[in-house]
């Protein structure tokens, strides 16, 4: 078994937490809990014929990504960017956070999802602005974690992603 | 390929061609291309007959094998299936090949085991069984019944002094679980969660507090369990101990980590998230994984030393009140039996209260007194006496005095069981102590042998005689008069004694007189004074409650003065003489001049 150390990476309150959840219990919870420093979850996937196992390092977020701990991104193998699509500001979050990444990591596989799809039509992020960085070569999901639309495929998409790299 | 294609078929104008050319050219081909045909001919037999191609394999595959297996895994992948296959197969048919090839190993291994796990059982089951009738044992009952715990781990926890619970190996930058061990016993959580969750934990306290680069966390503590945490070049090594960590061992996961960074440093450098090249450190991290209880307390409990304080002060308080009572009652035993006219038949005690019996002299003392005295109530005795004569001299002394009672002139002397008395006395007590002193009980002998028996009249007419002669002129008493006022003393405290026991009082005249010679008047004077001369010499005028001194002259008759012509004769006449007379009644003593 293989196993993987991945990040969540995103502003404040775009949903990081609830996107693991989501993806690690299958729960979603409106109640909002802010992250201090960080919490580990652990999600086991078959990719291929080879087991991977994730350990997700979900980030406190912070919209001053300045202050973003480098030390809890190092050894990540890969990370995931989140962006709240009724916010525009943090798609720019993660973009940043997106160049403190590649500065710390290097050129390590990345994903980004655009949250909270369930409420589209409140959304500041248009298809326009996602196609430009799909044509960057991003890998852009959107989704929701409190339906679970996106969410494992986000994962497994990077899962792949991280064992095509290795 | 420029290469010209060697071509075997003949042409079609060869087809035309007489047997003797075709001869010809076969001929030619022999020449031409015969090493070549060898070749060929030698290929297509290894092809067609790889069986005779075994030497020649034999010879590179040792050779080969290595090269391959360090190239990637596919060979140990490839042989893997068939080397299981080969062992089962082998297994099943004779086993005994198999068994007696790994004996050496498998035996001191599982006898290792055995002996572990025995040692193991033997010390839970003891300890167990210690605590479980103390009430110690009891609140980890209850411990154990309030956490769902089987009670032997509890009593376990609380008897470790420290157990290695589990040893993480954990990549130094990604976090990521190499190898995990843990003791029979520990509660394991998901330990690639907590492998990452320590990494985190360490990178939060270096980034929070800014320690110097090098300076890492290397212990969580929380209540009785410790995480020592050794940070490598390459990895972290967090080992879960439960009590008091000693000293040594976080000395032993240094060089554990140390050494595992060493001979895993390939392996670290290929480290893609596959832990399993760290399998074979297990060993290695197990000889961290020991357990240490704590060894029997052979010091005793505080509770033990204050109960056995308090019996021995008990047993010290009861053993010295029963000697201090027992000798004190030896000591009123012994002070009742040394008393004199005491026979003591009866001494016990009843619980507080004394039972005595036995003979006492009338005269002796009373014993429950001496027992008041030693602090007995007197309300706790009980005491039967029956009366007796006691035989011993100071008893027999003091009753011979008392029963004979002698006058203060007399004396009694004991020696033994011999009686004697002397001085004075009167007749009549004389008679009656000789009587007496028969019946006394311890006298054997009575001796009267040096009494002086006298009577009041004898005294006084031996004081009657008594005169006391006068120089002329002189009222002054000479040396020889002097000599004989001892006499009479004695005389005259006889008299007074027997005058006291009589009852009857005696009148002692001192009666002066004088010569004729010189007037009549200083003659009286005269005469009166030489009596009182003599009555201060004896001490008077009043001699003791029942004697008592007058004085008188004696007047000179005409007859006498006829007679006194002589000188001897006017001698006689200056003298005081005594009249002494019994009266009845006590006169009143008048002070002379």
């Amino acid at each position: 078994m293989i196993q993987k150390k991945i990040c969540l990476l995103g502003g404040f309150a775009v949903g990081k937490t609830s996107l693991v959840r989501r993806f690690v219990t299958g729960m979603f919870s409106e109640l909002y809990q802010t992250t201090i420093g960080v919490t580990i979850e652990k999600k086991t996937l078959l990719v291929g014929d080879q087991d991977v196992t994730l350990m997700i390092w979900d980030l406190y977020g912070k919209d001053d990504f300045q202050n973003m701990r480098e030390s809890y991104l190092r050894g990540s193998s890969g990370y995931i960017l989140v962006a709240d699509g009724m916010r525009r500001s943090t798609l720019d979050t993660a973009e940043a956070l997106h160049q403190l990444a590649q500065s710390t990591l290097g050129p390590v596989p990345f994903v980004l999802i655009v949250n909270k799809a369930d409420q589209l039509k409140e959304w500041e992020i248009d298809e326009a602005t996602l196609a430009r960085l799909r044509h960057k070569g991003w890998l852009v999901f959107t989704g929701s974690a409190k339906t679970g639309d996106g969410v494992p495929e986000l994962f497994v998409q990077l899962a792949q992603k991280l064992l095509e790299a290795a | 390929m420029n290469q010209p294609r060697p071509n075997n078929q003949p042409s079609s104008a060869d087809t035309a061609a007489s047997p003797q050319l075709k001869q010809e050219w076969a001929e030619l081909r022999t020449l031409l291309l015969a090493p070549e045909q060898t070749q060929l001919t030698e290929l297509r037999n290894r092809i067609d007959h790889t069986e005779t191609d075994a030497p020649s394999v034999s010879k590179v595959l040792a050779e080969a094998i290595t090269l391959r297996g360090k190239q990637d895994e596919r060979l140990t992948a490839a042989l893997t299936p068939h080397v299981q296959t080969a062992l089962t197969s082998s297994v099943r048919r004779n086993p005994h090949v198999i068994a007696e090839a790994i004996a050496p190993i498998m035996g001191p291994a599982i006898r290792q085991a055995i002996v572990r796990t025995l040692q193991g059982m033997m010390q839970s089951f003891n300890q167990t069984i210690d605590h479980s009738l103390s009430p110690k044992g009891l609140a980890w009952r209850i411990e154990a019944w309030r956490t769902g715990r089987p009670f032997a781990e509890v009593v376990l926890l609380h008897t470790l002094r420290f157990r290695v619970e589990q040893l993480f190996l954990i990549h130094r930058d990604t976090g990521l679980l190499l190898h995990h061990v843990a003791s029979d016993t520990a509660i394991i959580h998901d330990q690639q969660l907590v492998s990452g969750m320590l990494t985190a934990i360490q990178a939060f306290v270096q980034d929070t507090f800014s320690t110097p680069r090098g300076q890492t966390l290397n212990t969580l503590e929380v209540g009785e369990c410790r995480v020592l945490i050794e940070q490598g070049s390459q990895a972290i090594l967090a080992c879960v101990v439960r009590g008091t960590a000693p000293g040594y061992l976080r000395a032993q996961v240094q060089q554990t980590l140390e050494s595992i960074q060493l001979d895993y440093a390939d392996a670290f450098a290929a480290f893609d998230g596959n832990p399993s090249g760290f399998d074979a450190t297990h060993d290695r991290l197990m000889e961290c994984v020991q357990t240490q209880y704590e060894t029997p307390r052979t010091k005793t409990s505080p509770m033990t030393w204050v109960i056995l304080s308090g019996t021995s002060l008990a047993l010290a308080l009861w053993g010295w009140t029963s000697y201090h009572n027992n000798q004190h009652w030896k000591h009123i035993t012994q002070r009742l039996s040394a008393m004199p006219g005491i026979v003591i038949t009866t001494l016990e005690r009843d619980g507080n209260r004394i039972n005595l019996a036995g003979l006492r002299d009338p005269l002796a003392e009373d014993p429950e007194q001496i027992l008041v005295e030693e602090g007995i109530p007197s309300n706790q005795i009980t005491a039967h006496w029956s009366p007796y004569y006691s035989l011993d001299l100071p008893f027999i002394r003091q009753r011979a005095t008392a029963m004979l009672n002698p006058p203060p002139t007399a004396t009694l002397h004991f020696q033994e069981e011999h009686l004697a008395v002397t001085g004075t006395a009167s007749h009549a007590w004389a008679i009656e102590a000789k009587k007496t002193a028969r019946l006394i009980p311890g006298i054997q002998d009575y001796r009267d042998d040096d009494l002086r028996t006298v009577s009041i009249e004898q005294l006084i007419e031996q004081i009657n005689l008594v005169s006391f002669l006068f120089d002329s002129g002189s009222s002054t008493l000479s040396e020889q008069a002097q000599g004989k006022l001892g006499p009479l003393r004695t005389f005259l405290e006889d008299l007074q004694i027997l005058a006291q026991s009589s009852g009857q009082h005696i009148v002692v005249e001192a009666i002066g007189g004088a010569d004729e010679t010189g007037p009549e008047t200083m003659n009286l004077l005269l005469a009166t004074a030489r009596a009182h001369t003599v009555i201060a010499a004896l001490g008077g005028p009043s001699f003791g409650s029942h004697l008592t001194f007058t004085t008188g002259i004696e007047t000179m008759s005409t007859v006498s003065r006829g007679r006194a012509q002589t000188p001897d004769k006017r001698k006689l006449l200056r003298r005081t003489s005594f009249f002494t007379s019994i009266k009845d009644k006590m006169p009143q003593v008048v002070p002379t001049p």
